[in-house]
């Protein structure tokens, strides 16, 4: 990476003219902008071929690119993103379509609209207060760090279940045993609202919401794109509510768990590499650690933990005999 | 003191989940790839690419002692 000696700190707030000189600008429609390898971070406000006007907002951080043109990295967070939050929010639909069936629609929206008013707030806050406090090499860890743990979680229950050692996720059993809880709790009501809809519906968008969260906040920040990642998760609340309410029953015709499996290979691509791009803080000089090949270590390590994960469900499927044996050990266990 | 225990639990839930070898194998995973970095002079292509590798290790291994220890939840 070429790297721009830091301009002097009497530049923040001033307008800078850079020539680009082949280095990449980037020009966003929305907001923050820099140029790949500068020790600073400014709005671009003017740009023609081979030069940019900067008004400088800091000296103390090296930007990373943003291009242009939409680069393939955006397009994987907006497509993770997008797939994450359709997952989280088929469950959630369960829960709040469960309880606005059987105790009454309005507490219920009201309760989901404070939980995502509140998700919305963390977003921001969390988003601002990262990117402006962290280094880039401490962000890529905690994040690559965090990602991982999900993602491999995720892959985890992906690989219980399609080498059948675990059970698949069922919407309309959840929903089911969600109708029954609702239907025998009592009623308590505060300010005209039945606080077991709320509160229920409250919960479960907020839990789940919060993964996806993270998610945008996570994949947006290292992708300096926290707007798209957003618009993408604002878009998959939009498809999934479109959904439910068109055949207004919980959305399992939706494969949740061949989803989740995608967006488990995702996770943990994303966070295998920032995780271990993010270990260089710790030496001299605080640089990240360079996959070979930079981004384009990412696909790669998607079609790793993919085969990979298909190994594991190979090798951990009961064999025919293993299939045998529990048969007869049910029959055996009926006959007694 | 009830609010502080509940706001660490909602995070560690949050966070380690129902399986906290997952966590445990990722800690242990970029430890190592710290320590290569720390005690050898590998470049850094090198060392990224072991790094993946010790996280796909450390992966298996969780994922093996589930299989045996018979916890699938």
């Amino acid at each position: 990476m070429v790297t721009e000696p830091s301009p002097p700190n009497r530049l923040v707030g001033e307008f800078l003219d850079l020539d680009l000189d082949g280095r990449k600008a980037f020009l966003s429609k929305r907001s923050c902008n820099g140029v790949d390898g500068a020790d600073l971070q400014g709005f671009v406000v003017a740009r023609r071929s081979g030069f940019c006007r900067v008004r400088v907002v800091t000296t103390e951080k090296v930007n990373v690119c943003r291009r242009t043109e939409v680069s393939p990295e955006i397009w994987g967070v907006v497509i993770a993103t997008f797939a994450a939050c359709v997952v989280e929010m088929v469950e959630a639909t369960t829960i709040v379509m469960a309880m606005g069936f059987t105790r009454g629609w309005r507490s219920t929206l009201v309760g989901t609209a404070a939980a995502l008013g509140i998700l919305a707030l963390v977003t921001a806050v969390a988003g601002y207060a990262l990117t402006t406090w962290l280094p880039e090499a401490a962000l890529q860890l905690v994040i690559g760090t965090l990602l991982l743990i999900f993602g491999l979680q995720w892959l985890r229950k992906a690989i219980l279940r399609s080498s059948e050692r675990k059970a698949v996720h069922d919407e309309n059993a959840i929903y089911r045993d969600e109708v029954e809880a609702a239907q025998a709790a009592g009623t308590s009501s505060e300010g005209g609202l039945d606080m077991f809809a709320f509160m229920v519906s409250f919960k479960g968008v907020f839990l789940e919401g919060m993964e996806v969260v993270f998610i945008v906040i996570t994949f947006g920040l290292n992708a300096h794109d926290i707007p798209a990642a957003a618009l993408a998760a604002a878009a998959a609340v939009v498809v999934v509510l479109i959904a439910a309410l068109a055949v207004r029953r919980p959305l399992s015709m939706i494969n949740e768990n061949l989803l989740k499996y995608g967006v488990a290979l995702m996770l943990s691509s994303f966070g295998t590499y920032w995780a271990v791009e993010g270990i260089g803080i710790f030496r001299d000089g605080r640089a990240s650690i360079e996959w070979p090949g930079n981004d384009l270590a990412i696909p790669v390590l998607i079609v790793v933990w993919f085969v990979l994960s298909r190994v594991y469900v190979w090798a951990l499927r009961p064999r025919p005999a293993e299939h045998a044996a529990t048969a007869d050990h049910g029959r055996k266990a009926r006959s007694t | 003191m009830r609010l502080l225990k509940s706001f660490g639990r909602f995070w560690y839930e949050f966070i380690i989940g129902d399986d906290w070898k997952i966590a445990a194998a990722v800690i242990v995973a970029l430890g190592l790839t710290f320590l290569l970095m720390r005690t050898t002079s590998l470049s850094d292509h090198v060392l990224a690419a072991l790094g993946g590798v010790s996280v796909a290790l450390a992966f298996a291994v969780s994922l093996a002692i589930d299989v045996r220890s018979g916890d699938q939840s």
